[in-house]
């Protein structure tokens, strides 16, 4: 914990305690969502499942990336995770990433199926997307370095957003795709160890 | 029951919360319905919404949270209640139909605007 830190975001007239419930619950939604993609990923499969796949890959690998850096960060501020695992997803800030009932049993997503999936996948992007909204707007002006933090992942959920949005035909298209899988070009700077 | 307007109640069951003034097109507010805080929302259309205002999933205080396409987002978990329908929009939309059919709704508070305040009734025992 860093004394003088976390002084200085209480002076700022920040409820600390609620920033410390906001950043956990994001948290656990990344950490769910790492997991959930996972799932997500592996029913990418058959002739439009595959073209899909490396896209969930990266958001996956970044979502665990955002993990990664906001965990330090409720540390500092004399936050910790809760000790047990189910209590942590309970307290996600979005809702579980569900493989879609139309997938289940190992079938290739197509057709409706796809647009299942894709749905699933595009409102979690969405979700992140007003969580650290939400975040920015709590900490603007007055605790820079949870802003610029929240700042960073908004950059990456957003992006998420259009390549899957972009899967369901909404476009068009303002960008190209990662470099290599889950670079996280803008959370890189706040990852504290080395992530390949 | 909020504060009492110039007019006072128009009928023996409705409240006047508000001024209509003070509640502009996007904004929310937290008023009290007797022991009930319930969430007053000004809908892009203009009309005004009146809800629950604590969340169904964990109980969390909605005014916090924000307008989302006629819909209000939840600030700390983020589901997102339709406030003409009070039906959950998400996750239900995406959830598996077990799980899907076990989000409750929002309840909705009876209100309309009249005399320049905003009017809202109780609920009915057992809506």
């Amino acid at each position: 914990m860093g004394k003088v830190a976390k002084e200085m975001v209480q002076k700022s007239g920040i409820n600390l305690e609620e920033l410390l419930k906001k950043l956990v619950a994001a948290a656990g939604a990344e950490f769910t969502t790492f997991y959930y993609y996972t799932i997500l990923r592996v029913a990418a499969i058959g002739m439009e499942g595959e073209g899909l796949k490396e896209i969930i890959e990266d958001a996956r690998i970044e979502d665990r990336n955002h993990f990664e850096a906001l965990v330090p960060r409720i540390y500092e501020l004399g936050g910790e995770l809760p000790r047990d695992i189910r209590g942590f997803a309970d307290v996600a800030g979005c809702p579980d990433a569900y493989l879609p009932d139309s997938l289940k049993g190992g079938k290739s997503p197509t057709g409706a199926s796809l647009k299942d999936l894709l749905t699933v996948l595009v409102e979690a992007e969405r979700c992140a997307i007003r969580c650290y909204t939400d975040l920015c707007q709590f900490t603007q002006g007055k605790d820079p370095r949870t802003y610029a933090i929240s700042s960073a992942i908004l950059n990456e959920e957003i992006e998420h957003e259009a390549w899957f949005s972009e899967f369901l035909g909404e476009g068009p298209s303002g960008h190209f795709r990662r470099g290599k899988p889950g670079a996280s070009p803008y959370v890189a700077p706040f990852m504290t160890a080395d992530h390949g | 029951m909020g504060p009492m307007g110039p007019i006072g109640p128009i009928g023996p069951m409705w409240h006047n919360v508000l001024p209509s003034a003070d509640l502009a097109t996007g904004a929310l507010a937290k008023v009290l319905v007797g022991v009930e805080p319930v969430l007053l929302a000004r809908l892009d259309d203009g009309t005004v919404a009146a809800a629950s205002a604590v969340c169904p999933h964990r109980g969390e205080d909605l005014s916090g949270g924000r307008l989302y396409f006629g819909a209000i987002d939840c600030p700390l978990h983020h589901y997102v209640y339709d406030l003409r329908t009070g039906a959950n929009r998400y996750p239900r939309d995406v959830f598996p139909a077990d799980l899907a059919a076990q989000l409750d709704a929002l309840p909705l508070y009876p209100v309309k605007e009249e005399n320049g305040w905003i009017w809202v009734a109780p609920r009915e025992t057992g809506s």
